[in-house]
């Protein structure tokens, strides 16, 4: 750990910890998983960016049926590619952990659940989201009846204002009252 | 923020009419996506639009105010949301706008010019900063860690704010100031390294974080609850060494004759028998010197042990209850709550496919509870019953073998050890706890091979049903071995307590023992078996609901066996201390951590619950029987001599001044004006939250009722638009009442796609509606009624897309920003309907406001003189009183 902590400036891992929720130790436990990621051609350039076939091969992240929905939600690519930094990687870590508020967590969890990134959960998203927790294989389908039941199911207990789709207030309002979300919803290194 | 949205937002407007007019007769273009171009119609210059202009600028600042705006130029960023929201508006939803799609279409559907929304951010942002710099230090700090936005943008969002509070600084910067901020700075830091050193300090904090991180989150529960378990003991055996065993070694240092020959250890006699592990080691005599009472001791200090577990119990459950019971209602949000609850650290694979299959049967559950199931014949109910009759039978004939079991070998018991005294019956009396744990281990396998036969359809329900016959055969287990203990123990033996207290331990040892040896026997070595013989099963499940149950017997057991041995808790804790790293071990590298979906929260619940109910209420309800009601042993003890303990108490109470008498008046005098205090306070609470429960439900109505008031004008609007007259909304403050924002459909390539003012030919079939390829000014204004028939042929979703005026303030920006290309961020709701024509004598019929008395809350339509042709030409940038949304 000394040899990371010492490629960390002290400043910057100052700044790190005021602007995440996560604490010391964790980041530099970050940093240094991350910098294991890194390639060595990539490692001299300014920006490190490690690609996201590179992220998803973390033990944490590998199995994950969300993985690269998370890794497109936290990536800060211009290119979409779902790349990511190492600040983008703390910005992951500091949504998924233990400190993080409800309201960071549900705002993230929406945005890896909103499949089409177009802002509110409709029946495509749903859908997708069903397949992904069901594991969509042979038998773990929802037939089509059963999907447009649950789906109907659903926006009838959350879409609040009957337009058909899931917006992030109403989510919102959801998730405040599941009272495993917030503990489920992390990720530890 | 908001006077830099306004002026730009006059700026644009004016710039509209100069707007080259292309689409002049309806016709579209088909190279333009702006939104604008739908909803603007070219339209000649209206001497009432310029009229309005003005008021439709204030209304915008004024809607500035609610912080709606910098959905816009969010969009572009896809991240540069929560600028301009209020401070508390801030802290409630942080950065809820940043939901942008980062794509480049959305920007081309803009209206807007570059320069225009790098402004718009700017202002959005320097508006953010202004309420950071105005928060205090630590709130400033979590505020701008809750940002959801990227960390290069939090980054600078702190850059600017502290940059922002140097100038301040630098006007009354003086020696003082800088010492302050020096200190504050200073002690801040301090805290922070503090906080972290308490956070490694905090017991098992690393293996309960390791726990969190690898397994699921039920399993976690296990884990705290053991600790809590932990804690609990730790603290309350100081409080009985404190007050009772230091005192006595103190006053009187017990002398024992006995050698220790390591027996002792597993049956508590012999060298233990005389010391201040079990009652018979205490004398109640009064300590001369600081005139000690150990008697009022011992048994104030019992009451405070119990208060206090009580206490804590009911705090653990009260909480719990109302996080996972009250707040949230599993008849509204079944759904939802399977979909939340993906765990997202669960690591391994074969354990991730796992528990998608679990919850895919709970997803198939919860639809067959909705879905009518079909009827069971009669002869299959029939069947069901018998077979649930005949499980249950059997299992209660086993606990009653076994509790008979349990009396017949603790009659015998009783019988050597008032016949015989010697090693081999200490050795003997270990068989008795030795067949109780025994039990405990097999019946429950045992019960869980029966319920396989039964057929339960709900996974809940036969979880419930295990955990029931569970408790019931521990509970009737201990309640046979307490009748023994209190009924014919204490006639046989001469210092019975001690007696007990010595059963009690052994009790504990023994089910010790036996967690040991499951763990090694049952766990490892059938992991072993099962993956090196058959490969194809897994390894045993770890199973948090019998880990747990066990726990709670032996809490009770502790609770039970205090009186008889104050330091019992010292066996439990160590007890639990090992009995954590051995689950750990267990959990990480034989076990199969379970994965039964959606029932951590509950299940916490439900193990406080049970540990309150028969466990903390039944060890009370005993103890209060052995102070109030039993004779107390003549020769050992604190309460030599006394016919029941609590005759100590009220001796005692005699010698002081306060006379009982006066006492029990008095304190049913308090009593009396406690509990009716207590009970007006309970009514008045209960008057509240039915109060509340009426006017969220009043709330509610609201909401749907203005979403469909919204789907309702969103259609006419529509449907006039494909008509081509022009609707204006006009934004106007109505002080108290939030109106809904409305959203109109955007301008979507493809089945939605952008209609910009296409009328007649141009139009598809399903499109073309009443009104619309014959835009007739005159035609009656569609009632109400013809809501549903999606006057533009626009599916039903994407035209009742409406925002509720609840969620508005907290919904998301891609929500927000997609709302009303053409009606932004309406407040108040005024429609002005513009025509190419000229206005018709008949155009007030037009709006159906005027002509068909509408619905009393539904807004006015008023017609609208036309407006200069070259006014509407469609254009990025134009009207930014009308911003165009991004499309959804």
């Amino acid at each position: 750990m000394g040899a990371t902590a010492s490629q960390l400036p002290k400043d910057l891992l100052s700044e790190y910890q005021e602007l995440t929720f996560l604490t010391k130790q964790e980041i530099l436990l970050a940093h240094k998983r991350f910098t294991e990621l890194v390639t060595r051609e990539g490692r001299t350039s300014a920006v490190t960016r490690v690609p996201m076939e590179k992220i998803l091969t973390l033990p944490e992240l590998k199995s994950n049926p969300f993985r690269k929905r998370i890794c497109h939600v936290f990536s800060t690519s211009e290119l979409k590619d779902g790349s990511l930094t190492f600040e983008d990687f703390l910005d992951l870590l500091s949504a998924f952990s233990d400190s993080a508020t409800l309201e960071i967590k549900s705002h993230y969890a929406f945005r890896i659940f909103d499949f089409d990134d177009d802002g509110t959960l409709d029946q495509g998203d749903l859908e997708k989201l069903v397949n992904c927790l069901t594991g969509d294989t042979e038998d773990t389908r929802l037939t089509t009846e059963e999907m447009r039941q649950l789906i109907s199911n659903i926006l009838e207990e959350s879409d609040i204002d009957k337009d058909g789709t899931v917006n992030l207030s109403e989510f919102q309002h959801v998730i405040s009252r599941s009272p495993d979300f917030v503990s489920s919803f992390k990720i530890v290194l | 923020m908001s006077r830099g949205w306004s002026t730009h937002r006059r700026g644009s407007m004016e710039e509209m009419p100069n707007r080259p007019g292309q689409n002049d007769g309806g016709q579209s273009n088909a190279s333009s996506t702006s939104v604008e171009e739908i909803y603007l119609p070219p339209q000649p210059v209206s001497s009432r639009w310029q009229q309005s202009k003005a008021s439709v600028s204030s209304a915008a600042s004024l809607d500035l105010t609610r912080r709606y705006t910098l959905d816009m130029s969010t969009t572009r960023l896809g991240e540069q949301p929560g600028e301009g929201r209020t401070i508390s508006e801030y802290k409630q939803h942080a950065r809820r706008s940043c939901l942008l799609p980062r794509s480049c279409a959305v920007l081309c559907n803009l209206g807007l010019s570059e320069p225009e929304i790098e402004t718009e951010i700017e202002n959005d942002t320097a508006e953010l900063v202004w309420d950071l710099v105005r928060m205090p230090r630590g709130m400033r700090a979590q505020a701008i860690r809750s940002l959801a936005v990227s960390f290069e943008e939090k980054r600078n969002i702190r850059l600017r704010v502290l940059e922002a509070r140097l100038p301040k600084d630098s006007v009354k910067r003086t020696c003082c100031t800088d010492c302050c901020e020096q200190v504050s700075l200073s002690f801040h830091r301090f805290w922070m390294d503090v906080t972290a050193c308490r956070g490694h300090l905090a017991l098992w904090h690393g293996a309960l974080k390791e726990i969190g991180g690898r397994f699921r989150t039920a399993v976690l529960t296990y884990f705290r609850f053991l600790k809590w378990l932990l804690m609990l003991n730790v603290g309350l055996l100081l409080l009985n060494l404190s007050f009772i065993t230091v005192p006595e070694i103190v006053h009187m240092p017990n002398t024992i004759n006995t050698t220790f020959k390591g027996l002792e250890l597993l049956t508590g006699t012999g060298y233990f028998d005389q010391s201040v592990m079990f009652y018979g080691g205490y004398s109640g005599e009064v300590i001369k010197r600081g005139s000690y009472h150990m008697q009022l001791a011992y048994l104030f200090t019992m009451f405070a042990y119990m208060m206090l577990c009580g206490i804590s119990i009911v705090y653990r459950l009260g909480n719990s209850v109302w996080r996972n019971v009250i707040a949230h209602s599993p008849t509204t949000f079944g759904a939802w709550r399977l979909l939340c609850s993906w765990d997202f650290s669960i690591l391994n694979e074969k354990a991730i496919q796992s528990f998608q299959k679990k919850l895919f049967v709970q997803i198939k559950e919860s639809l067959s509870d909705c879905t009518e199931r079909p009827e069971p014949t009669p002869s299959d109910r029939l069947k069901r019953i018998c077979l649930r009759v005949a499980v249950w039978l059997l299992y209660v004939g086993l606990a009653f073998v076994s509790c008979t079991g349990v009396y017949v070998l603790s009659t015998y018991n009783l019988q050597v050890a008032v016949h015989a005294r010697g090693l081999k019956s200490e050795a003997f009396f270990l068989l008795l706890p030795m067949l109780v744990s025994f039990i405990n281990l097999v019946v429950p396998l045992l019960c869980a091979l029966f319920s396989r036969i039964e057929q339960y359809h709900n996974l809940r329900v036969q979880m419930y049903a295990a955990l029931v016959r569970d408790v019931l055969l521990k509970m009737s287990m201990l309640g046979v071995l307490c009748y023994y203990w209190l009924t014919d123990v204490p006639s046989a033996i001469p210092c019975w307590e001690s007696f007990v207290g010595q059963d009690v331990y052994r009790m504990a040892i023994a089910d010790f023992l036996f967690s040991v040896l499951r763990c090694v026997f049952g766990e490892y070595l059938c992991s072993l078996i099962r993956t090196k013989c058959f490969k194809s099963l897994r390894p045993p499940e770890f199973d948090i609901t019998r880990n747990v149950l066990d726990l709670i017997h032996a809490q009770t057991l502790v609770w039970i066996g205090l009186y008889f041995s104050p330091l019992l808790p010292i066996v439990q804790i160590v007890k639990l201390f090992i009995l954590f790293y051995m689950k750990k071990v267990s959990i990480s590298l034989i076990c199969w951590p379970s994965t039964r979906p959606g029932h951590a929260a509950e299940m916490k619940t439900a193990f406080v619950a049970l540990l309150f109910f028969p466990s903390y209420i039944s060890s009370l309800l005993i103890m209060g029987y052995i102070v109030w009601r039993l004779k107390p042993s003549a020769h050992c003890g604190p309460f030599q001599g006394l016919d029941v303990p609590m005759d100590g108490v009220s001796s005692w109470l005699e010698s002081t001044v306060i006379s009982p008498h006066k006492l029990v008046i008095q304190g049913k005098l308090l009593l009396l004006l406690l509990s009716s205090i207590i009970l007006i306070i309970l009514c008045f609470l209960w008057q509240v939250v039915q109060d509340r429960k009426c006017v969220i439900s009043a709330l509610r109505e609201q909401i749907v009722s203005e979403g469909k008031d919204k789907a309702f004008l969103l259609d006419k609007l529509c449907g006039m638009q494909a008509g081509r007259p022009q609707v204006r909304f006009l934004d106007e403050e109505v002080p108290g009442v939030r109106k809904p924002a409305y959203k109109l459909p955007q301008s979507t390539p493809g089945p939605r796609g952008p209609r910009k003012g296409r009328v007649g030919p141009t139009r598809s079939a399903p499109e073309l509606t009443r009104g619309a390829s014959q835009p007739t000014p005159a035609d009656p204004p569609p009632h109400r009624s013809d809501q549903a028939v999606r006057a533009d042929g626009r599916s039903p979703v994407s035209a009742s897309r409406a925002e509720s005026p609840r969620t508005s303030a907290a919904r998301s920006p891609r929500t927000s920003m997609a709302g009303s290309p053409g009606v932004p961020r309406c407040s108040r709701v005024e429609c002005w309907v513009e025509d190419e024509k000229p206005a018709p004598p008949s155009a007030p019929q037009l709006a159906w406001a005027s002509a068909h008395s509408p619905p009393p809350r539904f807004p006015r339509l008023e017609p609208i003189t036309p407006r200069g042709a070259g006014a509407t030409a469609p254009k990025p940038g134009a009207a930014p009183g009308r911003k165009p949304r991004p499309k959804l």
